[in-house]
């Protein structure tokens, strides 16, 4: 005759016995081992011997106080436990240790709730903290893509800048070619110059030596002399303009490596960037995109 | 041996606060115990209970409503609270509190049930004579017991959603309220 505790304070009754057993001391023995046994179904009739009667009486009210107790005290443990915590253990009714026992479940319960609210609202927290995090890790992944893509752009326009910069060079080559050229011809006229102005000496000489014949052919000479004099200086002019010329060539030269070694600097750092955030391995936007993922798996 | 029916008047009864009466019933609600506060409080000797149906001291202001919730949720295997206006045997009425379990064998199987009934506060009467009377209104508009039994309780669930509430939140909203000194 074993009782358990069922679920909101049923109480099982094993081989349950009539309700109330007849007056009498073997009665009371009866329900006594019952109630021991665990059984609070069984209860003593009145008797007509007075001192029976009372005692059956108080095992009566002592019965009636455990059954409610154990119903009770059950139901409301079982409540708290599933949430129900607006279920308390009404103390009204049970005296002594019972309404100890009584208030004592009602602070467990006190407890259980205000654990229960904690637990919620640290719910609530995680969940605004895993929204947050998963946005973030979006606009991450997003600003990535755009970083990552705005780099290789940069890239196109950097090798775009390289090619302009190749068909410079080559100007300037061409450039340092004509000047060259022209410093050779500048050569063979100062040659030609100096050659005629020899010979014009010469003529002048001998038409001094022809006497008042070659008068007319001195005067010829001394011309030509003159002429080959003005063609030697005008030349010696533009040799050194070509001079000068070649020498801005060579400076144009230098800075447009000096500028190519930069654009070269910024194509490394467009290729770092645009692989530091993209989509590669170990890539910002690839590892956004994952932290989102693990986020969205930890919040499920 | 049946004692006649009482005929209700205005006068209360009550009882201790730190008293509980008790009942057992078998399974089809004949009373099968009464402690000794159940017969001092209905005013019925204890053979006069005995094998009677528990509606013996059933109060004509007490709506179907709540024993149709209190006999659907004790036979589903549950525990219910709720608070009953009894008739006495000398047409005097007393308030309870009451707390009903089934008890089942081993096997789980119902065997009977059991009542413990508490004196509540007079606050939380007031709470919820209203309710019962709205109910027991909707019940005296039908002229079968069936029938009315079944609007008023399709009046009790309207009137509990409304509230976005259920009977047993209700009850306990009650109980914690105004029962105050019961912690
Ligand atoms: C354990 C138990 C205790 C009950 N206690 C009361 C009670 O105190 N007062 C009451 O009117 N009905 C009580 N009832 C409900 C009655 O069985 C019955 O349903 C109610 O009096 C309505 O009577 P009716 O069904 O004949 O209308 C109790 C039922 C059970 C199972």
């Amino acid at each position: 005759m074993r009782q358990l505790l069922r679920r909101s304070g049923t109480v099982t009754v094993v081989d349950p016995g009539p309700a109330t057993s007849t007056g009498g001391l073997d009665a009371i023995v009866d329900v006594l081992h019952r109630a021991a046994a665990g059984d609070f179904e069984a209860r003593t009739a009145e008797s007509d011997d007075p001192a029976l009667d009372e005692a059956g009486r108080a095992l009566n009210s002592l019965l009636d106080v455990v059954d409610a107790f154990v119903r009770e005290s059950g139901a409301a443990l079982a409540a708290s436990a599933r949430g129900r915590f607006h279920r308390t253990f009404v103390e009204r009714g049970l005296p002594g240790a019972y309404r100890d026992g009584a208030r004592r479940i009602n602070d467990a319960r006190d407890l259980l709730r205000a654990a229960d609210e904690a637990a919620t609202e640290e719910a609530e927290v995680r969940s605004v903290i895993v929204a947050q995090a998963v946005e973030v890790s979006q606009h991450v992944a997003a600003a990535s893509t755009e970083l990552g893509a705005s780099a290789q752009s940069l890239r196109g326009t950097v090798s775009a800048g390289v090619d302009e910069l190749g068909t410079t060079v080559d100007l300037v080559h061409r450039l340092e070619d004509a000047s060259t050229r022209i410093d050779e011809a500048v050569t063979l006229i100062l040659e030609v110059a100096s050659r005629t102005r020899l010979l014009a000496l010469n003529a002048t000489i001998e038409a001094a030596r022809a006497g008042e014949h070659g008068k007319a052919f001195g005067v010829v000479a001394d011309e030509v002399r003159q002429l080959s004099d003005r063609v030697a200086a005008s030349s010696a002019d533009i040799s050194a303009q070509v001079d000068e010329a070649q020498a801005v060539s060579r400076e144009v030269s230098t800075s447009i490596s000096r500028v190519a070694a930069l654009i070269a600097e910024i194509d490394a750092e467009a290729t770092g960037v645009s692989s530091a955030a993209g989509h590669a391995e170990g890539g910002l936007a690839r590892m956004a995109e994952s932290l989102r993922a693990d986020i969205g798996r930890f919040a499920e | 041996m049946r004692p006649p029916a009482a005929r209700p008047t205005s006068q209360e009864r009550t009882f201790a606060r730190e008293e509980i009466i008790v009942s057992k019933t078998d399974l089809r609600g004949h009373l099968t115990y009464a402690n000794d506060v159940f017969v001092r409080v209905s005013g019925y000797t204890r053979r006069e209970l005995l094998g009677r149906p528990h509606s013996l001291i059933r109060h004509p202001d007490m709506p179907r409503a709540v024993f149709r919730t209190l006999w659907d949720t004790v036979q589903s295997g549950d525990e219910i609270f709720a608070y009953v206006k009894n008739l006495a045997a000398d047409g005097s009425f007393y308030w309870v509190l009451a707390h009903v379990t089934p008890s089942t064998d081993a096997h789980g199987v119902p065997v009977g049930y059991h009542s413990n009934r508490r004196l509540p506060e007079p606050a939380a009467i007031r709470a919820v004579e209203p309710v019962y009377a709205l109910l027991l209104a909707e019940e005296q508009r039908h002229p079968t017991g069936n029938a009315a039994v079944d609007a008023s309780s399709a009046l009790l669930r309207d009137w509990l959603d409304e509230r976005r509430t259920t009977y047993d939140e209700w009850v306990w909203s009650v109980i914690n309220a105004h029962e105050g000194g019961a912690r």
